[in-house]
């Protein structure tokens, strides 16, 4: 077979390409020297975590902290499913919605979870103020986009010949959605949900650094003012509430007996 | 009285005519069975008289109108035909009782739907229990479908097919799955149905030879219509095609 490259084109291509890699580097500043010059800052990091906070005053304000970044991971999901679900039937190609309607879904739902939760965060900053609200409608709207697409994959796996047989009898589509493909993929629909719950704590940790409330916000106080004790305390907190969730969401998921047992 | 006249009908998965220049008329009141082997044709044939599968070539008509002259002609057609499947065409998950709900659910507006999803209105619980009465399943009504077993199912899906009221049921492989007792229970309830015209789709042999009118089916042809082969024709006629 003739190769499709010649060896000069081959060399000049790998070329380039090992340029581009190298100048990345260099302009990122990556490398053993930078590691060695952060030692110092590094060290009294190591000793900082190493005797978090257990003051009961700072627990008390971490225990606050987490419940409202459960809070917001809660309320985001709210907002995610309202609005994933019906794009999700909108999208899934056996509920059989008209074509302009199921593309404006296709649309919509790429573009909600096409936008980072981040950006979206310091939109709803700068329009709804500091505070959790932001951070919930940025993760809600994120996961939405998430959940339809996910969904309506789950969705259209369903078999078809329960909803053949009723869009035989002339049923119409709420009927063929809500009888025929809704049940059959239920327990795969609340798995997902689940699962969308368990990212939304996640991300629910990290919209704080922008404003969006919760633990977040904390962790960017311990870091900008140097509080390493804090910050281990806080570490530990935000470790401890995800494995929880996750646990927590696991074993409902299997209760349910869903057949995505994780999804990545 | 339905009537195929010259159809030539293409199967969405297929690339060839399944169906080829079949010209069939079943009058009100009749019982047929259609027999064939597997791919013969027999379940695009239903499809196609179910008003499922549109014609590629030719007509279907009942009392000499077309099916497909006007939407409403299509919706109104139909709203009178009820096709019986495989039992797995039951929604799992779903109890006995909203499997049948779902069979009426376009007869009822939304509003009316909901109540009797959420168990506000009587009317229709009324008429199922009365026909799951005479069919013996009334105790099933709560049960989830994949929980019943195979006559039950079909039971079920027999239910569903006479809660719409239709003129014509087709029947798709009823006894599929079925032990010979439960087979044979599941076809005497079909048959016992009168007042409507029943087409049933088989490859069984013994199923076959109980109904007063045969069509016989091979690679999408109608190679007998009539009376009853006897097995030496079937034989003849299919070879080792069917299963006996």
């Amino acid at each position: 077979m003739k190769p499709r490259f010649s060896a000069t084109r081959r060399v000049g291509n790998g070329t380039i390409v090992i340029l581009v890699l190298a100048w990345s580097l260099h302009e990122t500043g990556v490398g053993i020297t930078s590691l060695i010059d952060g030692r110092a800052g590094a060290l009294r990091m190591l000793k900082g975590v190493a005797s978090p906070d257990m003051s009961g005053e700072f627990l008390g304000i971490v225990g606050s902290a987490i419940v409202e970044t459960l809070h917001i991971s809660l309320a985001a999901l709210v907002f995610a499913v309202v609005l994933g679900v019906p794009l999700a039937l909108l999208i899934a190609g056996n509920v059989g919605a008209p074509a302009f309607i199921r593309q404006g879904a296709v649309v919509a739902a790429a573009t909600l979870r096409g936008v980072p939760e981040l950006l979206l965060a310091l939109v709803f900053v700068a329009t709804v103020g500091l505070g959790p609200a932001a951070g919930v409608y940025a993760i809600g709207l994120h996961g939405a986009g998430l959940l339809a697409k996910l969904l309506s994959e789950q969705l259209e796996a369903v078999p078809r010949g329960p909803v053949t047989a009723i869009r035989a009898m002339g049923a119409p589509r709420y009927v063929i959605a809500g009888f025929g493909i809704i049940p059959q993929a239920s327990s795969d629909i609340v798995s997902l949900i689940l699962y969308q719950w368990e990212c939304n704590i996640r991300t629910a940790t990290i919209v704080g650094f922008v404003g969006g409330g919760g633990v977040g916000q904390l962790l960017d106080i311990a870091l900008k003012l140097f509080r390493y004790d804090e910050l281990a305390t806080l570490v530990l907190a935000v470790l401890a509430i995800i494995l929880a969730v996750d646990m927590f969401s696991r074993a409902l998921r299997q209760r349910v007996g869903a057949t995505v047992s994780s999804v990545q | 009285m339905w009537e195929l006249r010259g159809v030539w009908l293409t199967h969405p998965l297929a690339t060839s005519y399944t169906l080829q220049n079949v010209k069939l008329r079943i009058d009100n009141g009749e019982q047929v069975v259609v027999l064939g082997s597997s791919g013969a044709g027999k379940s695009t044939l239903l499809r196609c008289l179910a008003g499922d599968l549109a014609p590629t070539h030719g007509t279907l008509s009942r009392n000499s109108i077309d099916v497909y002259a006007s939407d409403t002609a299509r919706k109104g057609y139909l709203n009178n035909v009820a096709m019986i499947r495989q039992t797995g065409d039951l929604v799992p998950r779903l109890t006995a009782r909203s499997n049948l709900l779902v069979a009426v659910a376009s007869q009822w507006r939304l509003t009316d739907l909901a109540q009797i999803v959420l168990r506000r209105s009587t009317r229709f619980d009324a008429d199922v229990l009365a026909l799951a009465k005479t069919h013996g399943v009334s105790h099933l009504m709560a049960s989830p479908v994949e929980r019943l077993s195979g006559g039950e199912r079909q039971r079920i899906a027999l239910l569903q097919a006479l809660l719409r009221q239709p003129q014509l049921i087709l029947a798709d492989e009823p006894t599929t799955g079925l032990d010979p007792a439960t087979a044979t229970a599941a076809l005497e309830a079909l048959r016992a149905v009168t007042d409507v015209t029943l087409v049933v789709a088989t490859h069984d042999l013994t199923v076959a030879a109980t109904f007063p009118r045969m069509v016989a089916i091979k690679n999408g042809l109608v190679v007998h219509d009539g009376a009853p082969l006897t097995s030496h024709d079937l034989a003849e006629l299919y070879a080792a095609d069917l299963l006996e």
